[in-house]
């Protein structure tokens, strides 16, 4: 296990206590209020030693934490609660016995991510957090604990990715996702004779962004919805960030 | 002769005490503290200042329609953190209470965004393809569901709103008149600069008309404390807009996209129901 990872299993585990502290919170209204957290909500987290502790509202918690020799990195509360991390999966089991259990792992843009059973996730990337609940999602800014409508710099969804900028950072920092971007219409009759089984071929990750197609892929919509088949690789588009992306998403 | 040594001696110290008492005499009296002098307060946040700002928000929040084109000058970092600019320009139309379109055509892939009080759609035309959703009837709760629900975020779309004057005060902890400029927009402004705890903005106005030039805005508590520019030109206010203005033909003819944040995480797996037990 490198030190990333481990540091990463750590900021996982944090993510989910802080993800599910801030599910409470609303939102704010205006442009001048971006910089706090709407309810008032503070909550701050941290550890040394082997030991954490936590605050949310003046509640507090504590416990201990850790990696054993296997590599599976722990943590427990005061309260007899516990979570495991390894390999990209974790589960937890609380003082009064409830039991979830999810994955964590990184995108190939640098997000920092953990899912549990009960349709709950939490997210990091550069400075940022996004936690959701049920498909609702709130978001904020882990400098500063802002939320809602206040001021947020625009997100970015690499828009000058016909130069394939990789290192301008952004949700799409890749740019297209190979060379040749196409248009949506045209897609349907671009040439892509493989299609192999596996979904996530040629190296892309699942739930990864990217600003453009690559080329070769197929038109496929289903239903409602438009999906594109890219050597074996499926795609969805989506308008976010004032831009279109598209996400690797699984077959379906 | 001891008689004359005492009288040259008390002579010479009646001599010294007249020299000593002369001295005294031709000193300055010793200075008076001085007067409690200090310069009178001025107020952080200036009347005139806002009366400045009351006057533009005024000016918009009664116009039924508006129409101006945005060039908006945005920082974000790089890989390396070093920051980078980028530029779009977005052609803007907004009816109030509740109708607003932008049409994007540069920087990046071009766009379109379009909110008619019922639903708001964003269509592509480099690749033909639509987004759609229901919106809310009140634009300050659409722009929010706008930005938590795909991080769309129009930076001008902050003086758009039903009171511009309460959305620029809000929480304000100075605001003062910097001046005017003869350079920005063409025309003369007044400059002034406010700020919150978390935002610290400047904004050029028209004398003439009242209508904002220029927005810069700087967030401290952001990470890297970007800086966010517009500039404001081809303003009119009033104008009549059809209401096809508010939407697009591609809604029924193009495929389909959602709306949906770029950041937001994968779905979480479904939790699968246990087998039941024959």
């Amino acid at each position: 296990m490198s030190r990333g990872e481990f540091a990463m299993s750590k900021l996982s585990i944090a993510a989910v206590v802080a993800g599910l502290m801030i599910l409470g919170t609303g939102p704010a209204n205006a442009w001048m209020r971006g910089g706090y957290t709407p309810s008032g909500g503070h909550w701050g987290a941290g550890g040394s030693d082997g030991h954490w502790a936590g605050s949310w509202n003046g509640h507090t918690g504590g416990g201990s934490y850790g990696t054993t020799d296997n590599g599976t990195h722990y943590a427990t509360t005061d309260r007899g609660g516990s979570a495991t991390a390894s390999d990209g999966s974790w589960s937890s089991q609380s003082a009064s016995g409830r039991t979830n259990s999810g994955t964590y792992g990184t995108t190939a843009y640098g997000t920092h991510y953990a899912t549990g059973s009960y349709g709950g996730t939490v997210a990091t990337n550069d400075g940022s957090w996004a936690a959701g609940r049920n498909g609702q999602y709130a978001y904020g800014n882990t400098y500063s604990g802002a939320s809602g409508y206040g001021y947020h710099p625009p997100a970015v969804v690499n828009q000058y990715y016909g130069t394939g900028c990789y290192n301008c950072g952004g949700w799409s920092a890749g740019g297209a996702a190979a060379a040749g971007a196409v248009a949506g219409a045209a897609v349907g009759v671009a040439a892509g004779a493989a299609m192999a089984s596996n979904a996530y071929a040629a190296g892309y990750a699942a739930g990864s962004v990217y600003a453009a197609l690559p080329a070769g892929c197929i038109y496929t919509p289903i239903g409602a919805q438009t999906y594109y088949q890219c050597n074996g690789t499926w795609f969805t588009p989506s308008y976010g960030a004032n831009g279109t992306y598209y996400s690797v998403v699984p077959a379906p | 002769m001891a008689f004359p040594h005492k009288i040259r001696f008390f002579a010479w110290i009646g001599m010294g005490l007249l020299l000593a008492m002369a001295a005294q005499a031709q000193q300055p009296p010793p200075a008076a503290p001085p007067p409690k002098h200090t310069a009178p307060e001025h107020p952080a946040i200036e009347p005139a200042a806002l009366e400045i700002l009351k006057a533009a928000s005024a000016r918009l929040a009664a116009a039924k329609a508006i129409s101006f084109s945005a060039l908006t000058t945005y920082e974000h970092p790089a890989r390396s953190g070093q920051p980078l600019y980028y530029t779009t320009l977005s052609e803007v139309v907004f009816q109030r209470p509740n109708k607003l379109r932008v049409i994007t055509p540069a920087d990046g892939p071009p766009s379109e965004f379009y909110y008619d009080g019922r639903v708001m759609v964003a269509y592509d035309p480099a690749v033909d393809l639509v987004a759609v959703t229901d919106a809310p009837a009140n634009f300050e709760a659409a722009m929010k569901q706008a930005l938590e629900s795909a991080a769309i975020y129009f930076p001008f779309a902050e003086i758009l709103v039903a009171d511009p004057y309460a959305n620029l005060s809000e929480g304000l902890t100075s605001a003062f008149l910097v001046g005017q400029s003869k350079l920005v927009g063409d025309t003369v402004t007044d400059i002034v600069a406010f700020a919150n705890d978390n935002v610290q903005a400047e904004i050029w106005i028209g004398v003439e008309d009242g209508l904002p030039r220029a927005i810069r805005t700087i967030y401290p508590k952001e990470p890297g404390q970007g800086r966010t520019e517009i500039q404001f030109s081809n303003w009119h206010l009033d104008a009549d807009v059809a209401p096809a203005a508010f939407t697009t033909p591609h809604l029924t003819t193009s495929p389909r996209m959602s709306f949906a944040r770029p950041d937001a995480p994968p779905s979480p797996p479904v939790k699968s129901a246990p087998a039941k037990q024959q």
